[in-house]
């Protein structure tokens, strides 16, 4: 079955490039910004489900993020449970906020998802920021202790490339998860209802259901990197949570290529490293904002289907050329 | 056969639909039977669209029942409709343009598949049973239409006269109990439209399904059609079968404007292309 190949040997090629990635740079420097390509682009993949394939927009996917962050810090730190709870509550949490959320916007049609979550992602910013007792307020966790360093089922996760590889373990497991419920009914449904919602819903697809499914999905996906993140950074504040990093996750989407789980990879990896090599620059902390926002609009004007769009175009476009020069003489399959 | 003797598959009472202070449906009674056509006309804005809308719950009632297979469906919600086989194609194509043609048909088969997501992510057993049929059938429904070659093409690539019966795959691999067709002609050239005619009429033969058909070509409507209600300004002015209506004196008044002459351009004598 060729349709097989083609959707799983991309996946079987990243999971070699992540696993021998770590032999070919040096630095643990290095690491740490590939672990946080990772964790991105674990969020950057649900949130091309959500946008990609069926048309949702969020605003507030970094607010997920920072929830579930600052529920296990909490649920580690001042109650001293293990981990696992840690994880088990910060994916709840997810599931109930989406719920309470998705329920009344993504009943109706146009945009009140992306206000509901913008407005959502404000205030959770602003809690974080505000309620010192609980948040450690704007200096962040700190105040109130160290997040502990990873530890699952027994298994302690100290070294730097260690949780390197549980975090690519954890993308190239989304990114299956993915791939599979895209080639299925469910993935058919989420399409249908991105380009047309009456159509999708004559054809028996219970659109409601559909969309609520695939925005829990992706805020699920989100509290586990936020999870993650927590105890590989062990400490966390307000700012990696803030509106503009949930404009920079859209962008990711965007960027990558909305049409394809593998845009969520390209875009994730693209726009985390891109900061650090225009840290060179001095006052690049003051103009990344608009740095992301020209990168936004370029790519929405001239790659609409991000860089795996545009690289599929250019490959297509190539092979069609070879095509031509090698039937030049024989006869050539019109296309019209 | 008889009127008598095919099954009723659809029955619509006093349907009425307001928009605001327009009255775009007044009282309309409307039977579909199988395996028949059954059509609907009328002069621009007289309902049929809206009335096809009602059926397949796209917009709501002010008033009215409509029993499908002798149960009232008025309450429910458009994707339950198209569950229980309410399917419909669109007049402006509702397309997954973000689809290859397959794919857009397999999803008209979404109500005759039956697996969970849980199904998809661990690829059990049922699942490739499952898409297996799923492409089967719309391959089926593909061919039945005549465009099984362009099966792996994006939809958005496809020619107008193309996507149009691709609309049509995609409604029929659902197996419906009732097939709505809202103006599957427009835009049409005469050779396409032929085929159409075709196709609608063996999709009642050899289906054997209740086809709706809402359409302004009259030569395709007086062809194929078993019986014909006509609507004008919301309510019913006449029905019968197509010869009975091609005669009524109504209907020719209606068409071709006595004192109205606004809107009603659309007569039978200026669509012969």
């Amino acid at each position: 079955m060729s349709g097989f190949r083609k959707t799983y040997l991309p996946l079987v090629l990243f999971a070699a490039l992540l696993a021998i990635a770590p032999e070919a740079i040096s630095k643990d420097y290095y690491l740490k910004i590939l672990t946080l390509c990772c964790v991105h682009a674990v969020i950057v993949a649900g949130l091309t489900m959500l946008l990609g394939f069926a048309g949702q927009i969020s605003l507030g996917h970094a607010a997920f993020y920072g929830l579930a962050a600052y529920a296990t810090a909490r649920v580690t730190v001042v109650h001293g449970l293990p981990m696992e709870a840690g994880l088990g509550i910060a994916i709840l949490l997810a599931v109930v906020v989406a719920v309470l959320i998705g329920i009344p916007s993504l009943r109706l049609t146009g945009h009140y998802l992306a206000m509901a979550t913008l407005g959502f992602g404000v205030i959770v910013y602003l809690v974080f920021k505000g309620a010192t007792e609980f948040t450690g307020g704007p200096t962040g966790f700190t105040l109130i202790g160290r997040i502990p360093r990873l530890e699952l089922f027994g298994y302690s996760f100290t070294s730097e490339i260690s949780y390197y590889y549980l975090v690519a373990g954890v993308l190239l497991a989304v990114l299956l998860l993915c791939l599979n419920i895209i080639n299925s009914r469910t993935g058919r449904a989420l399409r249908a209802l991105h380009t047309s919602e009456n159509a999708a819903q004559t054809a028996g697809v219970d659109i409601a259901r559909y969309k609520l499914f695939v925005f829990v999905l992706s805020a699920v996906f989100a509290a586990i990197a936020g999870f993650l993140y927590a105890h590989w950074h062990t400490h966390v504040s307000p700012s990696s949570f803030n509106f503009m990093v949930s404009v920079k996750f859209v962008t990711m989407v965007v960027l990558g290529g909305m049409t394809s789980i593998w845009g969520a990879v390209v875009g994730a990896f693209f726009l985390t490293i891109l900061p650090y090599f225009l840290q060179e620059f001095e006052h690049f902390h003051d103009v990344e904002i608009i740095i992301i926002g020209l990168i936004l609009i370029i790519s929405m004007m001239f790659m609409p289907e991000g860089i795996v769009g545009a690289v599929d175009k250019g490959r297509r476009f190539v092979l069609q050329l070879l095509r031509r020069s090698k039937g030049a003489s024989s006869e050539e399959p019109s296309h019209d | 056969m008889t009127e008598a003797a095919r099954d009723i598959m659809l029955e619509c009472r006093g349907v009425t639909v307001r928009f605001g202070g327009v009255t775009a449906l007044d009282n309309v009674n409307f039977t579909a039977r199988k395996p028949a056509v059954n059509a609907i006309i009328g002069p621009n804005g007289a309902g049929k669209t809206t009335l096809l809308n009602a059926i397949s719950g796209l917009v709501n009632m002010a008033q009215g029942e409509i029993l499908f297979q002798d149960k009232d469906i008025a309450g429910l919600p458009p994707f339950k409709r198209g569950r229980a086989g309410v399917v419909r194609t669109f007049q402006n194509l509702e397309v997954f343009t973000n689809m290859s043609v397959l794919e857009n048909v397999m999803t008209g088969c979404h109500r005759r598949v039956k697996y969970s997501v849980l199904d998809a992510v661990i690829k059990t057993p049922r699942y490739f049973r499952s898409e297996r049929r799923c492409r089967e059938l719309a391959m089926e429904a593909l061919d039945f239409v005549g465009i099984a070659h362009m099966a792996d093409h994006a939809a958005a690539e496809l020619p107008f006269g193309s996507l149009r019966l691709l609309e049509l795959a995609r409604a029929i691999s659902s197996d419906p109990d009732l097939l709505l067709l809202d103006e599957p002609a427009a835009g049409l050239n005469m050779r396409e439209t032929r085929t159409l005619g075709q196709l609608i009429a063996r999709i009642r033969d050899e289906l054997g399904k209740a086809v709706v058909l809402v359409e302004h070509d009259m030569d395709l409507v007086m062809n194929i059609s078993d019986t014909i209600i006509v609507l004008q300004f919301g309510q019913e002015l006449t029905r019968g079968t197509p010869q009975e209506v091609q005669n009524n004196p109504d209907v020719i008044a209606a068409y071709l404007g006595e004192e109205d002459d606004d809107d009603q351009q659309q007569g039978p004598a200026c669509r012969q292309n």
